[in-house]
């Protein structure tokens, strides 16, 4: 590898880049646009949300209206109690959900029986608040089983949606929650996005405009085409779409960073090199410029979808979930998820962290494999 | 990497074959596209490809280059070995494609020092060579346009100044002039001419007959055979059997003429076209003057004589068979 031909492919990338304006805008101002414009949460029917129950309730004589709450929990489509005991701190239940294991815990106090006689009774009740489909739904079926029980004046419930307390923007908290939840995944999209589609049209517009050919016979070898151009996408397009886009969120939208800024930035970092690689892998096994627009396009959209960021993977047919664990995207999103919004610590996201290096690992092999075969071949 | 030092190599110091090939073959399947070629471009001549389209000429260049792979055979580049040393060898050819393929959105300059320094060209000179081959291409005013605003003649000097920039000692030319009005032509021709006077060696891609007149030696291809290489000179030699006069007579003279003219030594054979005798023969000033005289002395005149000039088409359509391609192997 020479040092001076990669620096040459990623100066004249540069160039070429400072003479599209089209390019600009989409590859550099576009990507933190579309976050700071999208700003919805999603809702949808969710099923079997993993909750703890701690039921602490002594009863009142034969009667234990926490256990026939229990139950009732137990029965709903929406939740699936995973956790069921008669006593837990709720600092220990909290660190369980901060670690992604459950979505919500349900909290009956030692007097819920008699409170349920005298018709003041309440459950406390605690909902991760860092994903938004899981965080309202959880929180509403919870709601709705406890508030059907009482007789007399019914139960007061309010969940605490934890993680996701912005903290001095208290007048427009409601529209903010709803943002956080949206965040991790957009800016994920964005990046995945803006540098696969970007990448996936590299090598094969060097073949259109005939160039590729004009490198070849020179002494410029693959491996240093390649590189200089992944070097650019990843440096360059990169870390402009990462930076802008969380300084977009972070300062238009308010959205405070719980967890490590500095994970927070490698992780999306190896994204974007994930994301590039998926790009140049697209851009050497496609034939026509049009040809890899599609594919980038179509990977991107069936990705958004399946990867949990739009809608939970426990929702999802069992059948559909191996998908959903090979993409990418799915890690990213879980990772952001951890890191941004309930402030988890490495070891929460290292799963992710390696599945995202191993899927790199496999598009940068896979693209050098048909890369090579194809310098030959036409 | 040692480019370099490569490049300061003399000319001289380069091997006399600066393009040698034994029995390159490729096959594409059970195509056989190029079929046991065996090529040997002296170092300073210009060596025109001759052969109709889909004899294999591209494919033999695109070998030569370095893009394709042989089946079979070896390639040697300036005495680099194209498959064991394709950097060594790459370094020593310079490649100007027939499709204008650099970067439109760069200027001029900007798309040689591109090229420039992915051939390693030394830094400190690297401006001076740059300059050099803008003046050389008459570009050196133009050397900060956007190279795709240019006209399409511009855009090919860009180009041959671009294969130049590294100043390699064998020069690829596929179809330079395709596309090129006749005038820009005489141009470049001048241009390669001048390369080829500064020791450059160059193999030329072509369809233009007028241009393959112009090369030192021409490599005539069809059907993935190299069916003969000889000067242009030496191929309507070999393949028409030397130059040609027309003398028109009488037609109540010609069965004579034609029995008084077989027997001239300056005749190598007579044959009726139309109403006149189209005579073969090695030395056509000899001719003219000599073959009067011995028809006026069988008491033939002759009417008009003149030279006819055989074309490099004439030898193209005789060498090039007709009927289909059975290139397959089954």
């Amino acid at each position: 590898m020479n040092a001076e031909r990669i620096y040459l492919v990623i100066k004249k990338e540069i160039t070429l880049l400072s003479r599209s304006k089209g390019l600009i805008i989409t590859a550099l101002i576009l990507p933190c646009i579309i976050t700071l414009i999208v700003g919805f949460a999603f809702t949808g029917n969710i099923k079997n949300v993993p909750i703890i129950v701690v039921n602490e309730d002594k009863g009142h004589g034969d009667l234990n209206y926490g256990l026939v709450l229990t139950n009732q929990l137990t029965r709903s489509d929406e939740l699936d109690v995973k956790y069921f005991g008669n006593w837990l701190p709720i600092q220990s239940g909290i660190d369980l959900i901060r670690n992604g294991q459950y979505s919500a815990m349900v909290f009956i106090p030692q007097d819920f029986s008699d409170r349920v006689l005298l018709g003041k009774a309440y459950v406390l009740v605690y909902v991760d608040g860092s994903d938004p489909v899981v965080g309202y739904t959880s929180s509403s079926a919870i709601v709705t089983v406890v508030s059907q029980l009482g007789s007399k004046g019914g139960v007061f419930v309010q969940p605490d949606f934890l993680f996701n307390t912005n903290v001095g923007v208290a007048s427009s908290s409601i529209q903010l929650n709803q943002l956080r939840f949206v965040i991790p995944g957009q800016v994920g999209v964005t990046i995945a996005a803006s540098l696969t589609a970007l990448a996936a049209s590299t090598i094969v517009a060097e073949r259109e405009r005939g160039s590729f050919e004009q490198l070849m016979v020179s002494p410029i070898s693959g491996a240093e085409l390649l590189m200089g151009k992944i070097l650019y996408h990843v440096l360059v397009v990169g870390i402009v779409n990462i930076v802008s886009c969380l300084f977009v969120v972070t300062v238009f939208l308010d959205v405070r960073i719980v967890g490590n800024l500095m994970l927070v930035f490698v992780m999306l970092f190896m994204y974007a090199i994930a994301s590039t690689g998926f790009g140049v892998l697209i851009s050497v096994i496609s034939k026509s410029q049009i040809e890899a627009a599609e594919i980038a396009i179509f990977s991107l959209t069936f990705q958004v979808w399946l990867s949990g960021i739009v809608y939970p993977i426990r929702a999802m047919p069992q059948i559909l979930r191996p998908i959903a664990y090979c993409l990418p995207l799915t890690y990213l999103g879980d990772g952001l998820r951890a890191l941004m919004i309930r402030g988890s610590d490495f070891a929460t996201v290292q799963n992710d962290f390696i599945a995202i290096i191993i899927y790199t690992v496999i598009m940068y092999a896979l693209a050098v494999h048909f890369f090579s075969k194809k310098i030959d071949s036409d | 990497m040692s480019e370099s030092e490569i490049l300061k190599e003399e000319v001289e110091s380069l091997p006399e074959s600066m393009i040698l090939t034994k029995d390159m073959t490729i096959q594409f399947g059970k195509f056989v596209a190029v079929d046991h070629v065996n090529l040997d471009v002296k170092r300073g001549e210009i060596f025109g490809f001759l052969g109709p389209n889909g004899a294999g000429k591209t494919t033999t260049e695109r070998m030569l280059c370095g893009l394709l792979t042989p089946s079979y055979g070896a390639i040697q580049i300036a005495g680099y070995d194209m498959v064991k040393q394709p950097e060594a060898a790459k370094t020593h050819l310079g490649y100007m494609p027939q499709k204008f393929s650099l970067y439109d959105d760069l200027k001029i300059w900007e798309n040689l020092d591109f090229f420039a320094g992915i051939y390693q060209v030394p830094k400190n000179i690297r401006k001076e060579r740059i300059e050099a081959k803008l003046e050389l291409m008459q570009l050196l005013e133009f050397k900060n346009r956007i190279t795709g605003d240019l006209s399409g003649g511009m855009k090919q000097r860009v180009s041959l100044a671009c294969a130049l920039v590294h100043e390699p000692p064998l020069l690829f030319l596929d179809e330079p002039t395709a596309g090129v009005d006749p005038a820009l032509r005489a141009v470049f021709w001048e241009y390669f001419n001048k390369i080829k006077r500064s020791g450059v060696t160059i193999f030329v891609n072509t369809h233009y007959m007028d241009e393959a007149v112009q090369c030192d030696r021409l490599g005539m291809m069809s059907r993935g055979r190299l069916l003969m290489v000889d000067t242009p000179e030496g191929l309507k030699d070999r393949v028409i059997g030397g130059h040609a006069v027309d003398i028109w007579v009488a037609s109540s003279d010609s069965a004579k003429a034609c029995e008084v003219l077989k027997s001239s030594p300056l005749v190598k054979r007579v044959e009726p076209i139309e109403d006149k005798l189209r005579i073969t023969v090695t030395d056509t000033d000899k001719a003219v003057l000599g073959l009067p005289p011995v028809l006026e002395k069988a008491g033939i005149q002759p009417l008009i004589i003149r030279a006819v000039d055989i074309t490099l088409d004439d030898v193209f359509v005789k060498l090039v068979p007709a009927g289909p391609d059975t290139r397959t192997i089954e």
